[in-house]
């Protein structure tokens, strides 16, 4: 049976971008009112960063198995 | 920036948000095309050759359900109703535990290619062809409101075109589902599941942190509640106030509300429907089709977090804290009248005379489909508002691609090459899946364009869904678990039940309705004190009416012989040997524990 892609790596790699690019927006162009309203720091700086570790956590995850599914000699 | 009659913004995008959305799209068509290589036979294509792994089937099982519909109208609901809304999700909880225990081996193990394929392989012909056909007529209807409905929202709230938004998300699922079958909208549905946490989460966050914590929206809620008629605690409190149906704003008592919602309507959707069920039976295993169902079911019970919480904070939600327009806009107050609790939702305007819509109260109506909508726009800056609009593109987007998928195995198995030409090739039907795949966007898209012309095709469509849903339950468990039950039984009992639904439908009426759409076209003999009472009570008519025409037919007509319904009865079909090693893969065990955690979640806001 032939396995499909696994899905981890994609959705690792989309929230890594949409993460980084998240964070970089309130980093560096916005100190929105409604993040220093409830946030000490940028809600634009918070979430990305969560959704980047989120997007780190699929790869490493999707890679690893990878990795365990080429060294297996039954594949 | 002032927007359509009755919104009292528009947003318009930033780059950044653009930026999102165009990663997300890159990314959807990205994974579709990387799965054409793997989808050579029908089997792959349709199927998925039954080789997904159960945590993407799982998350699959509800991303499919989880269209336009259930994120914009939970919102509604929840701002409508307050946390009874949550009973559409904790009480799917047990027919997800009765899919997964009793009724997947008979849909995996029979190697029913489709759920209408499984009741011509236990009852007969006409009983596919019935299910079959409805059930192809209203995925393509629920495909063509989605894009309706999310055509409609983006017009509204970032002034895109509605011919532009609609092409454009017809258009990358189409790409997606062409290319890679089942296996591009089930992995899709994963990817826009974890966008739709994401994008829905920081909103739930925002609103509680706006309004303090929990306590606070409680305490807001009391107002509400008390300005409606109900005790205070009753917008919060999902099981309290269930003794009497004046005592709740769902206007349900607990009999109708755990038979008609709980019962038949939560089974017979979870149970039957084929557009969940193909996820499921998709997996790469008997054991692993057994637990899809089983391990959806815990996000699925805290997902109100996601997509009902927001719409009860919209409702008390003070348009004057810190927002994206506080800095260079007022809230217009849109000619509310006095003593109205609106939150951040907008009045209903009459599209004709630009006036408020009022009730019979003379209260203006609130237009509840906007509660989440107008909750992003509120609390989020540039970036959100990009990751946030993407996350409802996201949900429209995977609701569509579930319609599509099991419009295109319904109608290539069941109609085509059941009924037009059963001696083709493997490869003619892979084709023929492709053909119905263009095909079903393009009678997706004539839908939405039958629904922009027809005011109240939204109700109609709702209301023959739960007809026709509604008594299919009954003839699934009779099929499987009565051995008695013949074919002739099935299809009469079915027409029955759906007849009867509709008989009911006419006779009563909920409080404040007109007689029409909403009932009592056949004389007003029953009020119910609201329009989902009388949904779950017309529920519960079609499911008895069903129950006891299959059974009384099935008395007097010839049943199968025994050795034909082995492995599609109960009773007749020897239970798997196999026994999975670590009790976390045991069906039986993940049963008792997501039982547990549900029971143990209504305790908590009993």
């Amino acid at each position: 049976m032939t396995r499909g892609p696994d899905i981890r790596l994609p959705i690792g790699a989309m929230f890594m971008m949409i993460g980084l690019l998240l964070a970089l927006y309130g980093a560096i162009y916005e100190r929105s009112v409604i993040g220093m309203a409830y946030f000490t720091t940028h809600l634009e700086l918070c979430w990305g960063g969560a959704m980047l570790t989120f997007g780190g956590l699929m790869l490493v995850l999707g890679l690893h198995s990878r990795k365990t599914s080429s060294a297996d000699p039954r594949n | 920036m002032q927007g359509e009659i009755g919104l009292p913004h528009s947003a318009r995008l930033a780059v950044v948000d653009y930026a999102v959305m165009l990663i997300y799209f890159a990314f959807v068509l990205a994974v579709g095309y990387a799965l054409k290589r793997y989808t050579k036979t029908s089997t792959d294509f349709f199927l998925s050759g039954r080789r997904i792994p159960v945590w993407i089937t799982a998350l699959a099982f509800i991303s499919a359900n989880l269209g336009a519909q259930e994120v914009i109208g939970m919102g509604a609901s929840g701002a409508k109703y307050g946390i009874a809304t949550c009973h559409f999700y904790w009480m799917a909880v047990p027919a997800m535990v009765f899919l997964g225990i009793f009724m997947m081996p008979f849909y995996y193990g029979s190697r029913a290619r489709s759920v209408p394929e499984y009741l011509k392989l236990r009852f007969d012909e006409k009983t596919r062809a019935l299910n079959a056909i409805s059930f192809a007529i209203m995925t393509i209807f629920s495909s063509g409101v989605s894009m309706y409905a999310m055509g409609k929202l983006f017009k509204l709230l970032l002034g895109w075109n509605f011919d532009f938004s609609m092409f454009m998300a017809a258009g990358v699922v189409l790409c997606y589902t062409f290319v890679g079958g089942l296996s591009g909208a089930i992995y899709n549905e994963v990817l826009q599941f974890f966008l739709i946490v994401f994008g829905f989460a920081p909103l739930a966050l925002l609103g509680l942190l706006n309004l303090g914590g929990w306590s606070g929206l409680k305490q807001k809620l009391a107002v509400v509640s008390v300005q409606n008629g109900f005790a205070p605690t009753a917008y919060t409190q999902a099981w309290a106030f269930m003794g009497h149906s004046s005592q709740n704003p769902i206007g349900v008592e607990w009999f109708g509300l755990s038979m008609g919602l709980g019962f038949v309507l939560a089974f017979g959707y979870w149970c039957t429907d084929f557009l969940v069920v193909q996820r499921a039976m998709a997996a790469n295993s008997m054991s692993a089709a057994r637990r899809t169902p089983l391990i959806a079911a815990v996000p699925k019970m805290f997902f109100p977090i996601l997509v009902v919480l927001p719409g009860m904070i919209a409702l008390v939600a003070s348009p004057t804290a810190p927002s994206r327009f506080s800095q260079t806009h007022t809230v217009q107050d849109q000619q509310v009248l006095p003593g109205t609790v609106r939150g951040i939702i907008p009045v209903k305007v009459d599209a004709a005379t630009g006036k408020p819509l009022l009730n019979s109260r003379g209260v203006a109506v609130l237009d509840y489909d906007l509660a989440t909508p107008m909750m992003v726009l509120h609390y989020f800056p540039s970036g959100m508002l990009g990751l946030g609009m993407t996350a409802l593109l996201a949900s429209f987007m995977s609701g569509m691609a579930g319609n599509v998928t099991a419009f295109n195995t319904v109608w290539t198995y069941d109609v085509y090459q059941s009924y037009i030409y059963r001696s083709g090739s493997d490869a003619h039907y892979l084709w023929m899946g492709r053909a119905a795949t263009v095909g079903g966007v393009v009678l997706s898209v004539v839908a939405a364009y039958v629904a922009a012309s027809f005011n109240n095709i939204m109700d109609v469509l709702q209301l023959v869904f739960a007809f026709v849903n509604a008594p299919l339950f009954a003839t699934f468990a009779l099929g499987m678990f009565w051995r008695r039950a013949t074919g002739h039984g099935a299809f009469v009992g079915l027409v029955s039940g759906t007849a009867s639904a509709a008989i009911h439908h006419g006779l009563s009426l909920s409080k404040g309705s007109m007689v029409g759409i909403k009932g009592g076209f056949l004389g007003d003999f029953i009020t119910y004190p609201s329009e989902l009472a009388q949904t779950f009570w017309t529920a519960i008519v079609a499911f008895t009416t069903c129950l006891v025409v299959t059974t009384a037919i099935s008395l007097v007509t010839r049943p199968r012989p025994a050795a034909e319904l082995r492995g599609l009865v109960y009773s007749l079909t020897p239970r798997a040997g196999i026994r999975e090693p670590e009790w976390y893969r045991r069906p039986e065990v993940l049963a008792v524990i997501v039982l547990v955690m549900v029971i143990a979640l209504q305790s908590v806001f009993f």
